[in-house]
């Protein structure tokens, strides 16, 4: 059973009519324009848009931007004509035009061994045409092994369990936002830290290399310290070496922050401090009405997280 | 791989959607494709074949043919009239026109290569969601916690099942199942399958190549829809699961959450 990395690239509409759109792609290039025919497909009226306003192309493990519009692509708020993109690059689909922002993410892909080459296995409805011969059945590769998810266990009463082995590995959904960003794992653990070896890097001041690892057992998401200074809490208690997340439950990774919110289905939403904490200013709660916000990031919060009220 | 997701407004309801193309376990070639077209309220599944990479060609020029024509049938003082389309074909029923339209297309593209593609597509428009296909893909809609198939296949298999002489899970290992009796390109005729329903709140529609059924059965899809709260978890998991069930085909899903 082979490993092979895959290479997404994901756009995330953060401004324009279509705010709150994510996209992912494992092509080698993508198109971005007006026509109906481009991959980051922008509505026929936006004129400002060009119908083939530019391209993005893998080269290597690298992405670049090629422009080819009227009105010019912005990157981080600079003309380019072609450049390298990296990771939370913003593009400005001409001068005054949408945005959006770049992602790239490497995720495992399980492959079966090469199957042989088969032509196409179907036959077409032909009246008028000679069908397709059939071709032999394919041969049933070795069935994949993997560990099926977890079901989820009804949670016991919170009494401190021993923390459960962190290293084992399991396929469950993660998807942590962060500002403008989403990144979506398939498989856990992943750490949390400055360090550019970790599945999320937080470059943040009084962040350590390894701040924190999320990890799934026994049908629960974990969360566990690395930090060594007792810094990552959950509802106010240091999570030591493991603390079960519980929806609703707010994670803290530094006394500095940033905060989250932990929602049913693995998934951690950027919060505001939780309102007792008197060293900072007390900020308002996020609001859930689809009113106008002015952070792009709650705008995101409230329209994926949106079925969270009915769990 | 593809995905896109997001959400759009219709009437004073949300549709929150969520698109996944996977090329599966053993093709080597994805050859399924979808097409989201939010700010029409328009969804739509492919799955193209035929030799030597046809099916790509296919399924790409099908919805590129839906996306043409429903732009310039919403924008027809800006938008340059699609090129083949004929007069009798502009005034139509948007949905209809579109994919008789996106039929031309195909046909006209594959020449004397043998090429073709399904298509399921919905759209919602006025106070109804419609539903068209082409072929064996399908629509499926969750309602009252039950998921049901609301189109007919139109293949082989499926007459067999409508007769009696097979049951449903029959179909999915039928030696001929992948007959199908109509599909977008070999003919300049097609006779697609509408239909039309009242959308509830909190229905979910879920469009699908077979790549997803001939691996899951409907119960297995039923039991994912009901244990995951997002359309991105419900649309990875059916993934997933149809990837672990051996994924024989290109898998595509596409599913909107009427909110």
């Amino acid at each position: 059973m082979q490993h092979i990395p895959v290479i997404l690239m994901q756009i995330i509409h953060i401004e324009g009519p279509l705010k709150g759109q994510i996209q992912e792609f494992s092509a080698m290039e993508i198109s971005i324009g007006r026509n109906p025919s481009c991959d980051v497909r922008f509505p026929a009226t936006l004129n400002i848009v060009s119908r083939q306003h530019a391209r993005i192309i893998r080269d290597g493990n690298r992405f670049k931007v090629v422009d080819s519009s009227s009105n010019g692509t912005l990157l981080n708020g600079k003309p380019v004509k072609e450049a390298f993109l990296k990771d939370g690059d913003v593009l400005t689909i001409a001068q005054g035009g949408p945005k959006i922002s770049f992602l790239s993410k490497m995720t495992n892909q399980v492959m079966a061994p090469a199957p042989p080459k088969t032509a196409d296995e179907r036959p077409l409805p032909a009246a008028t045409r000679e069908p397709e011969p059939q071709p032999p059945a394919p041969v049933t590769p070795a069935p994949v092994t993997a560990t099926p998810p977890p079901r989820p266990v009804q949670p016991a009463t919170p009494v401190a369990p021993p923390p459960p082995p962190a290293e084992q590995r399991s396929k469950a959904p993660f998807i942590i936002q962060f500002g403008p960003t989403l990144r979506t794992f398939n498989e856990l653990p992943i750490r949390i830290g400055q360090s550019g070896q970790c599945e999320f890097p937080l470059p943040l001041p009084g962040i350590a290399d390894q701040q924190a690892m999320i990890f799934f057992v026994g049908g629960q998401y974990w969360v566990k310290d690395l930090s060594g200074k007792n810094q990552v809490c959950v509802n106010g208690r240091p999570v030591e070496s493991g603390s079960i997340l519980q929806p609703e439950d707010e994670l803290c990774l530094s006394p500095t922050g940033p905060y989250f919110k932990f929602l049913s289905g693995g998934r951690l939403a950027e919060s505001e401090p939780p309102s007792p904490a008197a060293s900072q200013p007390s900020q308002p709660a996020p609001k859930t009405t689809p009113a106008m916000e002015e952070s792009k990031a709650h705008n995101l919060l409230q329209r994926f997280w949106r079925r969270s009220k009915d769990d | 791989m593809k995905r896109m997701e997001g959400t759009t407004v219709w009437q004073d309801f949300r549709l929150n959607y969520f698109g996944i193309s996977d090329r599966g376990q053993v093709r080597t070639l994805n050859e399924d494709d979808f097409l989201i077209m939010p700010e029409y309220h328009l969804f739509c599944v492919a799955d193209g074949m035929g030799g030597h990479a046809a099916g790509d060609v296919a399924s790409r020029l099908s919805l590129e043919g839906i996306g043409d024509y429903f732009a310039f049938r919403h924008h027809p003082e800006e938008i340059p009239r699609p090129a083949l389309l004929p007069d009798d074909l502009v005034n139509t029923p948007l949905l209809e026109g579109a994919v008789h339209y996106a039929n031309l297309r195909v046909n006209q593209a594959a020449g004397n290569k043998t090429m073709g593609s399904t298509l399921v597509a919905a759209f919602a428009v006025e106070q109804a969601i419609q539903v068209i296909h082409v072929g064996d893909s399908r629509a499926y809609l969750w309602r009252d916690r039950k998921l049901q198939q609301i189109t007919e296949d139109h293949s082989l298999v499926y007459e067999l099942y409508r007769q009696g002489q097979i049951s449903k899970e029959d179909m999915r290992t039928h030696p001929q199942r992948n007959v199908i009796t109509q599909a977008l390109g070999p003919q300049t005729r097609i006779a697609p399958t509408i239909l039309r329903f009242s959308p509830l709140r909190d229905d979910l529609l879920l469009l699908c190549s077979d790549g997803l059924t001939t691996m899951l059965e409907d119960s297995e899809l039923s039991s994912i829809v009901s244990t995951h709260p997002t359309v991105h978890d419900i649309g990875s998991t059916l993934v997933e699961q149809a990837n672990m069930a051996g994924g024989k085909d290109n898998i595509t899903v596409v599913l909107i959450h009427i909110e």
